[in-house]
């Protein structure tokens, strides 16, 4: 779902923006050549794979398909995505949005191969998509997403699941 | 750390005891005979293999590390993350005190070293059991968190494969 309404969101209505603790999904879709499709986030313009929080109900495989339906309007089953690792180091995933709220997010990498083209879905988040090379990604990155794409390239070297 | 004063605890002084997402971990910890630690809670006076919430600051490692020290008084020999636990259903806690949360989990396997475990505050007694015996510790339709975790270690040990449920 977007912001307004989300747990989160409810959240915020009672803390501010004090930090807080979240489950989070990245959904990381990569065609077959290793590129991964990253989104340029309207709010901070920063570059991102697709991704977000848990809501209350949601397992995570849950969470990563609604996210990335959201977002780019791609449907996807759970067969589609292959679990990669959890980036739960509590200095790297923790992330200030433009607008003060805090979070550190323990987050679960979920990775997809997709050959298409991804725009964006209802949520309308985005203002660019591209398709960018894992040694070659743009900036601004989300500050948390770098240490995960790190996380990400040992799995598909190793395939062994990731836990930082 | 008990619960009072948690970050979990904190945030409750603001939110009431409504549902909320928190995220923990589920730790299925070992002496060096293979005997699996289980505990009989104070809060819902059923048994249990150690689990906990996350505070601030913590990693996925670093929150199995201290929920085992907390419960058992024992330091970590070997660590490994089998799985995540996120079924809303499974995860899904009601207290008796009316508190609600939703825990996605990871969940471990630990060996712990050398030594006697201690009482701790939060369980009224503990035991080291065989792992075969220890669902017969679970209340039916109890804490499904030590069934689920159970269930997910035989297959990884069946499969050596990474869990999700």
């Amino acid at each position: 779902m977007g912001f307004v309404g989300s747990y989160v969101w409810k959240l915020r209505q009672v803390l501010g923006s004090q930090r807080i603790l979240i489950a989070g999904v990245n959904a990381m879709i990569l065609n077959a050549e290793d590129k991964i499709w990253l989104g340029k986030r309207s709010n901070g313009g920063e570059w991102c794979y697709m991704g977000g929080s848990l809501e209350i109900g949601q397992s995570l495989m849950d969470a990563v398909m609604a996210e990335t339906y959201e977002e780019t309007g791609l449907q996807t089953t759970p067969d589609d995505w292959t679990y990669a690792g959890v980036h739960s180091h509590p200095q790297e995933t923790l992330y200030t949005y433009p607008g003060g709220d805090e979070v550190q997010a323990v987050n679960h990498l979920f990775f997809m191969r997709y050959e298409g083209t991804l725009q964006n879905g209802e949520d309308e988040e985005h203002s660019e998509f591209g398709l960018f090379d894992l040694e070659n990604l743009p900036s601004p990155m989300k500050s948390d997403a770098v240490p995960a794409i790190k996380l990400l390239k040992a799995f598909l070297k190793t395939g062994k699941v990731q836990v930082r | 750390m008990g619960f009072v004063n948690s970050d979990l605890w904190k945030l409750r002084q603001k939110w009431g005891q409504g549902l909320t997402l928190w995220p923990g971990v589920t730790v299925i910890a070992m002496n060096a005979e293979g005997k699996i630690w289980m505990g009989k809670r104070n809060d819902n006076g059923q048994w249990a293999i150690v689990g906990g919430y996350y505070e601030l600051g913590d990693s996925a490692e670093t929150a199995a590390r201290r929920e085992v020290k907390e419960e058992l008084g024992l330091e970590i020999a070997e660590l490994e993350m089998i799985g995540v636990l996120t079924d809303p259903k499974i995860t899904y806690i009601k207290y008796p005190n009316g508190d609600e949360v939703q825990s996605p989990s990871h969940v471990f396997v630990a060996i712990v070293k050398d030594g006697k475990a201690h009482q701790d505050d939060e369980h009224s007694q503990h035991q080291w059991v065989e792992p075969e015996d220890v669902l017969n510790f679970v209340t039916p339709g109890g804490m499904g968190f030590t069934s689920a975790a159970m269930e997910m270690y035989e297959n990884w040990l069946e499969t050596e494969e990474f869990q999700i449920k």
